[in-house]
């Protein structure tokens, strides 16, 4: 029996420590509702709550008054406490059905001007008091939270599901005294909300102009009625401050001692009842110390910020100038430098090294920026901006937010650069070809039928499809390269090329993708007569070769002909060639010019200069001293060069020279020349000659 | 006879559910610790909007604003100020007191909603200094333009007695005195 006890007693202990654990797991109860103890008559609302326009979208403002109204009374059928229909007694009074609940209500709104410091202006337009709401909040940088609050305290609109026409006409109370009518110029929904947004931004702008002021003591009244008295309070922010000039009462504790209710006679409820609304609609009306809302973020190509770029589709070592705007939704200005300077902090994971750290980020890889202006104020916004630089190829969500190190991380708001890095890739799509005679490109030029030794200026262009922006220099510039085997040698290298495998680098600077580069350069046509088929392709050279389209240039090489057909020969006294002579019975010592025309029926167009100079040479046998060698002969076997500077395949050629009857030795001779091509070859030979006598 | 090293199987199904229980328990204990300790995650802000169907004392409001109107509106037409009268007022100095050099006064007018004029009142035994400013009319008040007197039109340091004075064509008033030290 006792043994038993105790079994039941360990088994009651060990439920107890389970019960406890999960009892301890569990998290804490939700707080408990808002009470007047609560609330702080010099700290009603902080800076960061009630100038943050950002904290609801129009959206969300029509889901939250389609919330507070689920059924619109629009046509008064509901009773009334007087025992009259809603319509009836709302037309007793001079407010007639049908009732337009704010989520439905629309109205046509003026143009206002913007105002620095104020507001930006509005665009007129018919709108939704949502749109209005949110429009404004965004325009006058004031949370549409207030402005919704406001229309609640004021006239209960929020709530209201038969709102009277007199309701709208003096929504926020602007320009209505507790112990007056209100005043007619700020009459109407749109104007009472821009009204009073835009006196808050007022009062904010020129805190020492009104009558309660932040960071001293204020007296503050309980009630209109002076007789109620008032306290002093020590008012600790910009925004209490507003609210106490735009609703100069603080509740008293009666008030506050029936929070939702009535207190006594000298009680006053606008500020109360504004905190605790905001509290019970959107939660509290105190900021953590530091916090932040992002604004906005961009991303362009530097630091200029002229142009966009993505953040994605990165390619190892591209750069990104980012940036971001965030406002100082909490309670301390934010300060550059000093022990106390905010800087854009990495995380998921906190503190995580990015791989997108720039030499730029000079905190560390974990930091990529601090603050642009010197400080920022609760309410105001600061701007961060720092390159990333791509390194490792996959997707990366890049999340970061603010720290003051040693202080405080700010709360994650989400913020991103999600960006992609994609590995480099290299292709290119075959434009045209083309081949000229020379640099200048006015003569195009036949790849065939070319002699060795010809040189002729090819070219192509190309469209880059890859990813990758083409350079002609720096680290891996593009070239042309030999391919068909990759990298060979060509037959058809020109002593202009970067080396026997690589033709030539690229025309244009940078060629990005989608754009066209060009390639050009000398082709020598190789020594060997033949066929040849010269691929082409380009290569990023340290990094790859790109793809092969097979573009080539077809070569045919032939073997040079030298041949020549006589046209004319002539004999004159002088080489003013106006008194023929003949070249017999010559005296010893005369002189006869004598010429000839030749054509080129060959292939090698004749040069009279240069590697291979046509000159005239004596023949049976070839290359004979001739006995009628002039002094003005290039020697005793070429009596003269080509008188034109070139002739080609079908032109005429001339060639010109003296001849003079040798001393001492008579008789008849034939003076047998033809043409040979220095260094190359002697021309066929088509036996002409000149028939020489001397006495 | 029994064996006395030999447990009945209830006893050992008992510790075992025993074991089972202290195991599960400290598990789940350890897990809510590790979660409440782990500080190295930034916070996520909580940004509430309250979507609920208003509560009772919401849609009251709403008739009890409707009530406010009719009783302003009655009240207006009942009241007709009398003719020559001018209504007595008493001006609220919000602030009083010597900042940056200078004795910086504000001040509010309660009882009306109009254009006036304020002058406030130093006073120190038989000496005085006095300041005019307009009286305007802000968001749901009268109010003065603030009072900036610098030291040196303050003929000696000490205390001095401020009043704030409230006049228009249908009002008037004096504030309350307030004690200012100027130094």
């Amino acid at each position: 029996m006792t043994s038993f006890i105790s079994k039941k007693s360990l088994l009651f202990l060990a439920s107890l420590l389970f019960f406890g654990a999960i009892l301890t797991a569990l998290p804490s109860p939700k707080a408990s509702a808002l009470s007047g103890g609560e609330f702080q008559a010099g700290r009603i609302m902080d800076d960061g709550v009630f100038f943050n326009p950002n904290n609801m979208s129009v959206q969300q403002i029509q889901e939250f008054l389609n919330a507070k109204v689920p059924v619109c009374d629009t046509n008064g059928t509901q009773m009334h406490s007087s025992g009259m229909t809603r319509a009836a007694y709302g037309a007793s009074k001079g407010y007639p059905a049908p009732f337009i609940c704010l989520k439905d209500y629309r109205q046509d709104t003026t143009n206002k001007s913007a105002e620095a410091g104020l507001c930006n202006g509005h665009t007129a337009g018919n709108k939704s008091a949502a749109q209005i709401i949110g429009e404004v909040a965004n325009s006058c940088g004031v949370s549409p939270k207030v402005l919704l609050v406001l229309l609640q305290k004021e006239q209960s609109l929020v709530t209201d599901d038969w709102p009277w026409s007199v309701q709208y006409r003096s929504a926020t109370g602007y320009g209505c005294p507790d112990t007056a009518p209100c005043d007619a110029e700020y009459y109407g929904f749109f104007n009472q909300v821009y009204a009073a947004a835009r006196q808050f931004k007022v009062y904010a702008k020129n805190p020492a102009s009104y009558n309660y002021r932040s960071l001293r003591d204020n007296f503050i009244l309980y009630n209109p009625n002076t007789a109620c008295g008032g306290s002093n309070i020590y008012i600790q922010n910009q925004a209490t401050a507003g609210l106490y000039v735009y609703t100069p009462y603080q509740p008293n504790q009666a008030a506050l001692n029936n929070l939702y209710g009535s207190g006594d006679g000298c009680s006053a409820y606008g500020n109360r009842n504004f905190w605790r609304m905001f509290n019970d609609w959107f939660g509290s009306t105190h900021v953590p110390n530091y916090s932040w809302q992002p604004v906005g973020q961009y991303a362009y190509t530097d630091e200029t910020k002229t142009t966009g770029k993505a953040t994605t589709n990165l390619l190892p070592g591209d750069r990104v100038y980012v940036g971001f705007q965030a406002r100082n939704t909490g309670n301390v200005t934010w300060q550059r430098d000093g022990a106390e300077a905010i800087k854009v902090g990495t995380i998921n994971p906190l503190d995580r090294h990015s791989s997108f750290c720039d030499p730029s980020w000079g905190y560390g890889c974990n930091r990529p920026a601090t603050m642009k202006e010197a400080s920022v104020a609760p309410g105001q916004i600061g701007t961060f901006e720092f390159w990333m630089k791509a390194r490792d190829i996959g997707t990366h969500p890049e999340r970061f937010t603010l720290i003051i190190d040693g202080q405080s991380w700010f709360p994650d708001m989400g913020l991103q650069f999600y960006s992609t890095v994609t590995p480099p890739t290299y292709s290119w799509q075959f434009v045209n070809q083309y081949a000229y005679t020379d640099e200048t490109k006015t003569t195009g030029k036949g790849t065939n039928g070319l002699l060795p030794g010809d040189r002729i200026y090819v070219g192509f262009q190309a469209r880059n499809t890859g990813n990758v922006t083409w350079q002609r220099d720096g680290a891996n510039p593009i070239h042309v390269g030999m391919t068909q085997p990759t990298d060979r040698s060509s037959p058809a290298y020109d002593a202009t090329w970067m080396g026997t495998n690589r033709p030539a680098k690229m025309k244009e600077a940078s060629v990005a993708p989608g754009q066209i580069g060009t390639f050009e350069f000398w082709m020598k046509a190789p020594r060997n007569t033949g066929n040849y088929l010269e691929y082409y392709s380009l290569v990023a050279e340290g990094a790859t070769w790109m793809n092969d389209p097979k573009m080539n240039f077809s070569m045919t090489i032939d073997q040079p002909h030298y041949t020549w057909q006589l046209v004319n020969q002539y004999a004159y006294t002088d080489e003013t060639k106006t008194t023929g002579k003949g070249t017999t019975n010559l005296n010893s010592g005369d002189r006869v010019y004598v010429g000839f025309q030749a054509r080129n029926t060959g292939n090698v167009t004749w040069k009279r200069d240069g590697a291979n100079p046509v000159n005239v040479g004596m023949t049976h046998p070839t290359d004979r001293l001739s006995s009628y060698f002039d002094g003005s002969w290039l020697g005793q076997n070429r009596p003269t060069r080509l008188v034109e500077a070139s002739v080609a395949p079908g032109q005429i050629g001339t060639f010109e020279f003296w001849m003079k009857a040798p001393p001492n030795k008579p008789g008849v001779s034939l003076e047998y020349f033809s043409l040979v091509s220095e260094g190359a070859a002697w021309f066929v030979d088509p036996q002409l000659n000149f028939y020489m006598s001397a006495k | 006879m029994k064996n006395p090293k030999r447990m009945p199987s209830k006893k050992v199904l008992l510790i075992a559910l025993l074991v089972v229980i202290l195991l599960a328990g400290a598990f789940i204990f350890m897990q809510s610790r590790r979660n409440s300790t782990a500080s190295t995650s930034v916070d996520q802000p909580v940004e509430k909007i309250d979507l609920s169907p208003p509560t009772d004392a919401e849609k009251q409001e709403a008739d009890a604003r409707k009530e406010i109107i009719v009783k302003e509106q009655e009240s207006q037409n009942q009241s007709q100020p009398t003719p020559g009268a001018k209504k007595a007022v008493k001006p609220i100095m919000t602030t009083a007191g010597f900042y940056d050099n200078q004795v910086e006064v504000s001040a509010f007018v309660p009882e009306v909603y109009e254009q006036g004029t304020c002058t406030l009142t130093l006073t120190k035994g038989t000496a005085k200094v006095t300041k005019q400013t307009a009286g305007v009319k802000d968001a749901t008040t009268t109010r003065c333009e603030n009072f900036v007197i610098p030291r040196k039109d303050i003929p000696s340091a000490g205390i001095w007695s401020a009043v704030v004075a409230y006049t228009s064509a249908t009002a008037n008033g004096s504030s309350e005195a307030k004690n200012v030290e100027v130094k």
